[in-house]
């Protein structure tokens, strides 16, 4: 009996590790602890032994079971293994291109306009938006730009049909529609909506009839930054755009003040600025802005009183920023949208 | 606006400031510099007049030539090497010698040396205009026309020395468009004194002409609120003096004869446009201000021909127009040769009418471009009494009556009272009240101190624009420097605003797009409407009323069309890539006519289906247009699986394999995703097929309250799943097959305490084994309880209950 049982044991421990796959693992399992296996076999003839040796045979018999069963789950365990790492298909070569699409990549005028959203943010500066689609009132008069202004020739503005009607573009009385010239009348738009204090940015598209070429372009992405409220002075919009170069350009950015005329600002400032990064372009004084404090008459336009509130307003080129912070010699770029151009902006 | 150094310095004296100190003030004043040109040369020792005796080739350098060339007439010629080509032996050029210092364009010297020039010596350098500091003409050697002799030091041929400023002004700054206007700015900017001309003609004024030149003077025209004229008899027309020719050819004026030079030098001098009429060409001996006859014509002196409307104004004599007011004088009138009487007009004429005129005629000239922003009105009346004296001076003649004066002056000098403690709050910093009053008088505003801060401050008629305390703020920081405004850091008070939804929501779409391998765009929001037209058959284009050309002539109703010219433009240039979305702004009409404008969020999928690749993935289909539109969907808060999709009905799409909802007026938004029809991309050029998709919407979607999720507990115990393939026709939709499912186990399950969680199509299969014009929908249902696990039996009850119900309409296949 013993030696049976060792015989099975031997047979069990050869070739249960080198099974190949679960259905011959099953077949031995079968065929040693089935019902018609080799050890049932043998407990089946345990009654006809002589008293004294059942006990031993039936100790030997479930001993060399429990030998055996977890070779049964060891050889099942190392199968299912097996299988599945043989789902990884074929040993890679890791340095292979890769097969999946890449990442897609966003463009650089939207980097640049999320980017100086971001540093305006963090002085609490949010986002106002406002229609393409505005009207002459908007645009001009409560900007306190009169009819007669050179600013509301017909030469740089781009204008809708006289019969136009634009359901979400409100009118103040009976003017003409036209495409925004700027994005200053966001400001227009947010302080009726909003009153004071406000600290908004509004970046976005404005339109000029300009011919395309390598500076210009119909349309254009402006940011408008406007802050209104009891005390601003013109000190905080000084504070407010040596904040934005330093974070834009670098702490060495400087700015100046250069005494300039916009209708809805007064004092008024063209912006430049310096920095010592800037490859060709560095140390040198660069137009960058137009800015001010707000024309008394522009908040009055808005219904509040200018004895008591003031403000500063500036408006920045986005396309410019861009063009001056990656050295692109073209605006058309941006609007050709070649991946060759796309795909060297925000992928590092 | 050109303004010469030279002839600033007869009003403030500049001697001692540099021309660069001069450069770097005016912008910091408000008047930018486009250029800076010296005309004329500083000393240049070493640097005389020689003579090129003859030209050989350079031995070793192919352009390069070796001269000999006499630069003293009593000694040998020397050698020079020379790269310049516009010179011919015989000709006189400046020639810097061993030692000659010559200015750079940077401001730094170049030193001349004897030296070896590829192997051949060179005792000096030829030299063009820019070597010698003069201008910026550096396309060859000076060529001295007047040959002066041999070995002149160069100083003793250009004699003269002037730097002339093109000066770029803003709108508010009409009292700059002159000579003393730049200089009042600069003398204030230096702490010196202006000194304007001293006028010698004091005339009495009359509201009726007298003498006889001209009998009537009349305005009738509230465009010209104030004329004056002024006769003048015997006059000699000849050339200017030269300092006179030299001045305003300094400014790039052409001399024509000295009554007409004096008239533009005054206008550069004070600013002040003035016409000189030749009194004998007065008919009538009347002249009446007046509109122009709708229709009435005119011949200005460029020999141009208009024909006017009543919104021009005129200056008429007894039988018509005789000068566009403001604008350009008539070719009828002019001062001639044979003129001998002259009227000297000096009037005032209001700025925007004068615009208008200009703009509508096309008619751009130093007058229109003043009288547009504002002359003046005290000007009038100082600059006809300096033109006076400077046509006696310069063409003799007499003065033969008082000047005739009508009408008044339109605006004069005002007072505006200001306090010291109002500048400092508008500033933001201290200054004293000597800074406030330093800077206003050295600008020409006398203040008065009225105790404790207060101040009155008389602004001057030429100041059109300074009317308010906030504008004197303005001219004080422009005076005081901006340089001086302290550094601050950024301050303001707390305000609880959020970015607008639009601007959120376009970022987070974005970044989603990005990360399934597009690329953003930026297109035009301007097309061309014979080009959309073409594209979107039941979309009027929205034209603008002045477009600049017709390649931009509508706005744009949707993102797509650009986007299929970006993949054009791609596959064409062989760039690879997997597709292209854009976020912006579009505009469409609805059955009236009015307009909305719209955001929309729309993408291209184009992949290169010929594409190798060492290892092959799935490409792209239909779906993933589907899934990338109901993602744009749920960033924008629009719950896409309850919206009900039907086929797209544009040409611009694919039949059958695309899909769309939605309205503009109903749900605030319009979908529409698939292919793009192949006809319309073989119309395009583009070889490929295209997936897309737009989602145009009012861009209050986007602010849409979302509601707070509240959490629904689910389940620990597992699914029992059953699978049930259904037979159905070819163009029955799954989803509507799906929908009796589940309302076929809801009705099954009515009173048990378990549901169906999903019933999923996970196999779609025509073909063999089921019937022609059918597919076989295969479908998983999940069952699970909260409660317990169930058994195997009343999953089975269930399951067999619901396919006896779904067999009394259908085929089923079970398996």
């Amino acid at each position: 009996m013993e030696n049976k049982i060792n015989e099975i044991l031997a047979k069990a421990k050869a070739s249960l590790p080198t099974a190949k796959t679960k259905t011959e693992v099953a077949n031995l399992g079968a065929s040693i602890t089935g019902p018609n296996g080799e050890l049932t076999a043998l407990m089946k003839i345990i009654p006809t032994l002589d008293k004294a040796e059942r006990p031993s045979a039936g100790k030997l018999i479930n001993m060399a079971k429990k030998e055996i069963e977890p070779l049964i789950a060891e050889a099942y365990a190392r199968i299912e293994s097996e299988e599945m790492a043989s789902a990884l298909g074929e040993k890679p070569d890791i340095s292979m291109p890769n097969i999946d699409i890449q990442r897609g990549t966003i463009h650089p005028l939207t980097l640049t306009i999320r980017k100086i959203c971001d540093i305006f943010k963090r002085a609490g500066f949010t986002v106002a938006e406002a229609t393409n689609l505005e009207t002459e009132w908007f645009c001009f008069d409560a900007l306190n730009t009169p009819a007669d202004h050179p600013a509301r020739d017909a030469q740089d503005t781009l204008f809708m049909p006289r019969n136009t009607v634009a359901t979400n573009v409100p009118k103040h009385a009976d003017e003409l529609y036209l495409l925004r010239s700027h994005t200053s009348s966001v400001q227009i738009r947010a302080m009726l909506k909003e009153g004071a204090p406000i600290r908004i940015l509004a970046p976005g598209r404005a339109f000029r009839r300009d011919t395309v070429d390598a500076t210009h372009s119909a349309n254009f992405h402006q940011i408008e930054g406007l802050y209104v409220d009891k005390n601003v002075r013109l000190t905080d919009l000084k504070g407010a755009l040596d904040y934005l170069f330093k974070n834009l350009f670098g702490a060495s950015a400087k700015t100046r003040l250069r005494p300039s005329f916009f209708p809805f600002t007064e004092p008024s400032f063209e912006v430049d600025f310096m920095s010592a990064d800037l490859g060709k372009l560095s140390n040198k004084w660069i137009e960058i802005l137009g800015c001010g404090m707000v024309d008394p008459n522009v908040i009055r336009n808005v219904g509040l009183d200018p004895e008591v509130y003031t403000g500063y307003a500036f408006g920045l080129g986005v396309e410019r920023i861009a063009m001056l912070m990656h050295s692109i010699d073209d605006i058309r770029h941006f609007y050709a949208n070649d991946t060759r151009f796309l795909k060297q902006f925000g992928t590092k | 606006m050109k303004v010469s150094l030279k002839w600033l310095n007869k009003y403030v004296d500049l001697s001692d400031v540099s021309v660069e100190q001069i450069a770097d003030a005016l912008p910091m004043l408000g008047l930018e510099v486009e250029s800076v040109e010296t005309t004329g040369m500083k000393q240049l020792n070493n640097v005389v007049v020689g003579e090129i005796l003859s030209r050989d080739p350079h031995p070793n350098a192919d352009k390069l030539g070796v001269c000999m060339v006499k630069v003293n007439p009593d000694a040998d010629p020397v050698q020079i090497v020379c790269g310049a080509k516009n010179y011919k032996v015989g000709d006189r050029v400046p020639v810097a010698l061993d030692g000659a210092k010559l200015p750079t364009a940077d401001g730094g010297i170049f030193e001349i040396k004897v030296s070896q020039l590829r192997g051949v010596t060179s005792n000096g350098m030829m030299c063009s205009a820019r070597e010698l500091g003069m201008g910026t003409d550096h396309s060859g050697l000076l060529i001295l026309e007047m040959r002066p002799e041999i070995g002149t030091p160069i100083n003793d041929v250009f004699t003269e020395s002037d730097t002339v400023f093109e000066i770029e002004l803003t709108a508010n700054r009409g009292d700059c468009l002159s000579h003393i206007g730049v200089a009042r700015e600069l003398a204030a900017k230096f702490g010196k004194k202006l000194k304007k001309p001293e006028l010698k003609y004091n005339p009495i004024y009359t509201d009726k002409p007298t003498g006889n030149l001209v009998e009537s003077i009349e305005s009738q025209t509230s465009n010209c609120p104030l004329y004056t004229a002024v006769s003048i008899k015997g006059v000699k027309i000849a050339p200017s003096p030269e300092w006179l020719r030299r001045d305003i050819e300094s400014v790039g004026l052409r001399s024509i004869n000295n009554v007409v030079d004096v008239t533009n030098y005054v206008l550069m001098e004070y600013g002040q446009p003035l016409h000189s009429f030749d009194a004998s060409k007065i008919r009538g001996k009347k002249i009446v201000v007046r509109q122009a006859q709708d229709g009435e014509e005119i011949q200005t002196l460029d020999e141009k021909k208009y024909t006017l409307t009543s919104e021009a104004t005129l200056i008429c004599d007894g039988e018509g127009a005789v000068a566009l007011a403001g604008v350009m004088g008539g070719l009828n009138s002019e001062v001639s040769a044979d003129t001998t009487d002259v009227v000297l007009e000096s009037a005032w004429f209001n700025p925007g009418n004068v615009r208008a005129t200009s703009r509508k005629y096309a008619i751009n000239t130093d007058s229109s471009y003043r009288f547009a922003r504002d002359v003046d009105p005290q000007g009038t009346l100082e600059a006809s009494r300096r033109a006076v004296d400077l046509i006696l001076e310069t063409a003799g003649g007499e003065v033969v009556a008082e000047t005739c004066k009508i009408g008044d002056l339109p605006r004069g000098d005002r007072d505006i009272d200001i306090s010291l403690s109002y500048i400092i709050d508008r500033l933001g910093f201290d200054v004293s009240q000597e800074d406030v009053v330093n800077a206003f008088e050295a600008l020409g505003f006398p203040v008065s101190d009225m105790g404790n801060g207060n101040m009155k401050v008389k602004v001057p008629s030429f100041r059109s624009e300074v009317d308010r305390p906030i504008d004197l703020v303005e001219e004080f920081v422009r005076i005081f420097g901006t340089d001086k405004i302290p550094e601050t850091d950024i301050t303001g008070t707390a305000l609880l605003r959020d970015d607008d939804a639009m601007f959120r929501y376009n970022r987070t779409v974005a970044d989603f797009l990005a990360s399934r391998g597009l690329n953003e765009c930026q297109n035009y929001s301007l097309k061309d409407s014979a080009e959309l037209e073409k594209v979107h058959e039941n979309i009027e284009a929205l034209k603008l009323d002045n477009p600049l050309t017709s390649d931009q002539n509508c706005l744009r109703p949707s993102l797509l069309d650009s986007l299929l010219d970006v993949v054009r433009l791609n596959i064409s240039n062989g760039n690879d890539f997997f597709g292209f979305f854009e976020n912006g702004k579009i505009f469409r009409a609805d059955n009236k006519g009015e307009i909305c404008e719209l955001a929309s969020t729309a993408f291209v999928i184009a992949p290169d289906p010929a594409k190798r690749s060492w290892k092959k993935r799935e490409g792209v289909d239909f779906f993933t247009a589907k899934e990338m539109a109901f993602d744009i969907l749920s960033i924008l808060g629009v719950d896409a699986s309850r919206l009900n999709f039907t086929p797209a009905q544009e040409a611009l799409w694919q039949a059958d394999f695309s899909a769309g909802c939605g309205s503009e007026k109903r749900e605030g938004f319009v979908i529409r995703f698939g292919a793009i029809s192949v006809a319309h991309l073989r119309e395009r050029g583009i070889e490929r097929v295209v997936y897309a998709g737009e989602i145009m919407f009012k861009p209050e979607v986007s602010a849409r309250k979302k509601t707070v999720e509240k959490f629904k507990p689910f389940s620990s115990f597992p699914t029992a799943s059953r699978d049930i393939a259904v037979i159905a026709k070819l163009d029955e939709k799954a989803s509507d097959v799906a929908f009796e499912i589940q309302k076929a186990s809801k009705q099954k399950l009515k009173g048990a305490d378990f549901d169906v969680e999903s019933v999923e199509l996970f196999d779609s299969y025509s073909g063999k084994g089921v019937d022609e014009g059918c597919k076989s929908l295969a479908f998983e249902l999940k069952f699970r309880s909260n409660e317990r696990t169930l058994q195997t039996e009343e999953v089975n009850n269930v399951f067999d209950a619901i396919c006896q119900e779904l067999g009394k309409k259908r085929k089923l296949r079970i398996s």
